[in-house]
């Protein structure tokens, strides 16, 4: 029964290693140094962004906004170096700090106003996109810097030094979600959120800074996304936000809050980007590559549907 | 009723093995047959057997945690029994689902009876089986249909209007005529009364007797001895889960059934009577809050006392404002001399006042997390200012553990795979962990077996002799004439009088609680 529990609960990973040995034998690049450094290098912006959704879904909400939040506070950025010759570090500040604000602003929309999440942070995320649109005129922001682009850029030895930047905020997070009052609060808010109001939690104000966090996130990631790139583009790809949604329900956060972990976040991240790239290289038509990584996320989400199910026949 | 007597049959003389089955005849549309039922450790019934005769009601006593519910819970089909069998008209239903033994007219209605607020009477009365046309529902025919159900049961209300705008006991007549209509054999009606003042408590009382002769059967529950002598041709009194007596109802007194109920032999925790004033430590004074006040309450250091009243007559509301889970509209509150800020349950807390919910599952435990962590909620041990120090909940988790009992096996179980008696200890060792100087309990023993419910009282009284208030509110006047010093009682909202515990009864607290005539006043000297 426990050896049962055990799979179940780390399904994602079993997933990981069967695709990307499939993949394998269809294509062995697929399993070279290379393109797990390519793997890596991906999962970095949408592991972020993966985090930045997750912490509102652990208090029972979500947020949408994420992609519009990303290029908007990276777009603000890379104005601060370029209209006001911003050192690249203020400009980092700039741009986390932007992200943080709009989050707080979705906060206040849903803790406050009782707006709901899903409606506000989809229309806060068509609102901001639409503005770096119109600001830009969807031309590309060019970054030049190279302080910025650094982190982006830099390896160490062969191995790019971006996917660092993945498994620092996720030890963060980690420790701020396990072990730092606050984040049991976002836990406890999201697993029941009258008992803990009822308990003396200052309900609201955890459920705002919920939505900051997760802006500070996507802010952050809007700062590795323009350092990768090396310039700030409106045409981030729609389905990466289905993306960081799906992930984390994956990796076995509960949309309906209070239940998830750390290393799920991961593990649903990772599986998205080996999907992503393990298709692309075993030469499936680029036409069929979204109907099949669909098709994987159903199973991902049935196996996890299973397991929640075993673990309520438990309880009674 | 109208029955005529026939000799008893092989079948009823097979279901009648049972110890106390007091010799059904076929008579009996239910006969419950030596039903035993164990959770963890707990036997909770324990050998059960009783039969109901077709169009009688069957009183069923005991006290809260005595095995009622449960065996509610059995007959009607949402639990399975371990052993035992339950017949119904002669068929023996026990291996049927819930929903297969309201097909064949079994049916509990609990306290909260399942009505559709927001559809119409009509609606209510006559799901699932809504009259259509070509696969579309005919309005015309659903309301005349259920308009005809209301008439026949002396119900005078229109079918469109919304369920929700009915009152409690028009509630409870409408999941009565549902059950009725779809041709019941039995109803199990679990406190009907509750909560109902005596005038409508008689009202549905005569209401229901009528039913019967139609033919239809009812257990009936009820904290109310007299309700039970004055409605039920037998009863059954359950103690500990198992059958402590049974008979003809009229040939009991109420004296007489309250010693059945109670037994002499169980050994309940009973609070010496704190007679002496006490400095007094929590003054409430012009309170107003959403549904009553203006209350003015002075309540003395180490003192317990009871609130009695109808729902939505104050006492609950009270609570929950107190509390900082309903906002006070104006008024003062003072904990030790000091104003204290009541405006949100974190504030209440920080000013000593700690409220312990009714609705543990919706209010009280986080079900996700773990013991330890719902024993320290919103209470977080903290090392450096941001960190919980896990070695500081364990600890307490270990001094709670220790002071309470609590069967676990680790700290770090969901709280949810506990009993409800251990949730309930960590809810209010949480609230103690606060040293409060008032401690708001509506409910504390709801859902909680007898042991614990009796830990739990000792709990409450050892917190009083360490000087902490206590405001009580017990659905179970025997259960609340055992804890207090003093009892109010409430009416539309405000305090209407005051009874010392001295020489007060159970009975008294249930008629106060009714608004009957109080029987306590030729005692006020």
């Amino acid at each position: 029964m426990n050896g049962r529990k055990f799979l179940l609960d780390n399904v994602v990973w079993i997933l990981i290693i069967v695709f990307s040995l499939l993949a394998g034998v269809l294509n062995p690049f697929f399993l070279s140094e290379g393109n797990l450094q390519n793997v890596l290098v991906q999962a970095t912006t949408l592991g972020v962004l993966v985090l930045a959704v997750s912490f509102t879904l652990l208090i029972g909400e979500i947020d949408l906004s994420v992609i519009g939040n990303l290029v908007f506070s990276g777009m603000i950025g890379a104005y601060a170096m370029q209209e006001y010759g911003a050192h690249w570090t203020v400009a980092v500040a700039v741009t986390v700090l932007t992200g943080t604000l709009i989050g707080a602003v979705n906060g206040y929309f849903v803790s406050y106003m009782r707006m709901n999440s899903l409606i506000a942070t989809l229309a806060m995320g068509l609102f901001l996109q639409g503005a770096v649109l119109g600001a830009t005129q969807a031309r590309t922001l060019v970054i030049a810097d190279e302080g910025y682009g650094y982190i982006g850029s830099a390896t160490i030895g062969t191995w790019p030094i971006m996917p660092v930047a993945l498994f620092v905020i996720y030890l963060a997070a980690h420790v701020v979600l396990a072990y730092s009052a606050w984040g049991r609060n976002l836990y406890a808010t999201g697993g029941n959120r009258r008992a803990a109001h009822a308990a003396g939690i200052n309900v609201r104000r955890v459920r705002l800074s919920a939505f900051a966090a997760a802006g500070f996130l996507a802010g952050l990631a809007g700062f590795l996304y323009a350092s990768y790139l090396g310039g700030v583009s409106v045409t981030v790809g729609s389905t990466t936000l289905l993306y960081a949604v799906a992930a984390p329900v994956i990796g076995g956060v509960s949309l309906l809050g209070g239940r998830g972990r750390v290393l799920g976040m991961l593990g649903g991240t990772l599986l998205i980007t080996v999907i992503q790239t393990g298709l692309q290289l075993i030469n499936v038509s680029a036409y069929y590559i979204q109907m099949i990584g669909g098709a994987m996320i159903l199973l991902a989400i049935a196996v996890d549907a299973f397991r929640v199910r075993g673990e309520e026949q438990e309880s009674v | 009723m109208t029955q005529s007597d026939r000799e008893p049959t092989e079948g009823a003389r097979r279901a009648g093995e049972g110890l106390f089955a007091p010799a059904p005849s076929d008579r009996s549309v239910l006969v419950v047959d030596n039903v035993f039922k164990t959770y963890g450790p707990v036997s909770v019934l324990d050998g059960v057997s009783l039969a109901v005769p077709k169009g009688a009601i069957h009183g069923l006593l005991g006290k809260n945690g005595a095995g009622k519910s449960t065996l509610s819970n059995v007959i009607a089909g949402f639990t399975r029994a371990d052993a035992g069998s339950i017949l119904l008209a002669g068929e023996d239903v026990s291996s049927l689902t819930l929903t297969a033994r309201k097909k064949r007219g079994l049916h509990l209605l609990s306290q909260h009876s399942e009505i559709f607020e927001d559809l119409s009477i009509g609606e209510n009365l006559l799901l699932p089986n809504l009259p259509r046309r070509r696969s579309l529902i005919d309005w015309g025919k659903l309301h005349r249909q259920a308009s005809l159900l209301l008439e026949s049961h002396a119900m005078q209300v229109s079918s469109r209007r919304r369920a929700g705008d009915l009152n409690a006991s028009d509630r409870r007549r409408l999941a009565i005529i549902k059950a009725v209509a779809g041709d019941a054999r039995l109803i199990i009606l679990d406190e009907p009364t509750a909560g109902l003042a005596a005038r409508e408590r008689q009202h549905l009382l005569e209401w229901v007797e009528a039913l019967t002769a139609g033919g239809t059967s009812f257990i009936y529950i009820s904290h109310h001895n007299d309700e039970v002598r004055q409605l039920c041709s037998e009863y059954t009194v359950l103690r500990d889960g198992k059958v402590a007596a049974s008979g003809a109802a009229g040939s009991l007194s109420a004296d007489g059934m309250a010693r059945l109920i109670t037994g002499s032999d169980v050994k309940e925790f009973r609070r010496e009577g704190q007679m002496a004033p006490k400095p007094p430590i929590v003054e409430i004074s012009d309170l107003c809050f959403p549904g009553g006040g203006p209350v003015e309450l002075t309540v003395g250091r180490g003192e317990i006392v009871g609130l009695v009243g109808l729902l939505g007559e104050g006492p609950q509301e009270l609570l929950r404002t107190l509390g900082g889970l309903l906002p006070a509209t104006s008024g003062r509150v003072l904990v030790d001399g000091r104003p204290a800020r009541i405006d949100s349950p974190g504030h209440s807390l920080a000013a000593g006042i700690a409220y312990l919910t009714h609705d543990r599952i919706g209010e009280g435990h986080v079900a996700s997390m773990s013991i330890a962590e719902n024993l320290s909620l919103g209470n977080w041990p903290r090392r450096a200012g941001w960190m919980i120090s896990r070695s500081s909940m364990l600890g307490r988790m270990r001094q709670a553990r220790a002071a309470m009992d609590v069967v676990m096996d680790t700290p770090d179980q969901e709280i949810r795979k506990l009993s409800g008696g251990n949730q309930q200890k960590i809810l209010l060792g949480r609230l103690l962990e606060r040293n409060p100087a008032i401690l708001l309990l509506d409910e504390p023993t709801i859902g909680v077996d007898v042991a614990a419910k009796e830990h739990i009282h000792r709990l409450i009284d050892d917190a009083t002799r360490r000087g902490v208030a206590v405001l009580l509110i017990a659905q179970d006047p025997d259960e609340m004439q055992r804890l207090v010093d003093r009892v109010v009682v409430f009416s539309k909202g405000r305090i209407e009088r005051s009874l010392s515990a001295e020489g007060l009864t159970a009975d008294a607290i249930a008629d106060a609680r009714s608004l009957r005539k109080p029987m306590t006043e030729r005692r006020t000297t």
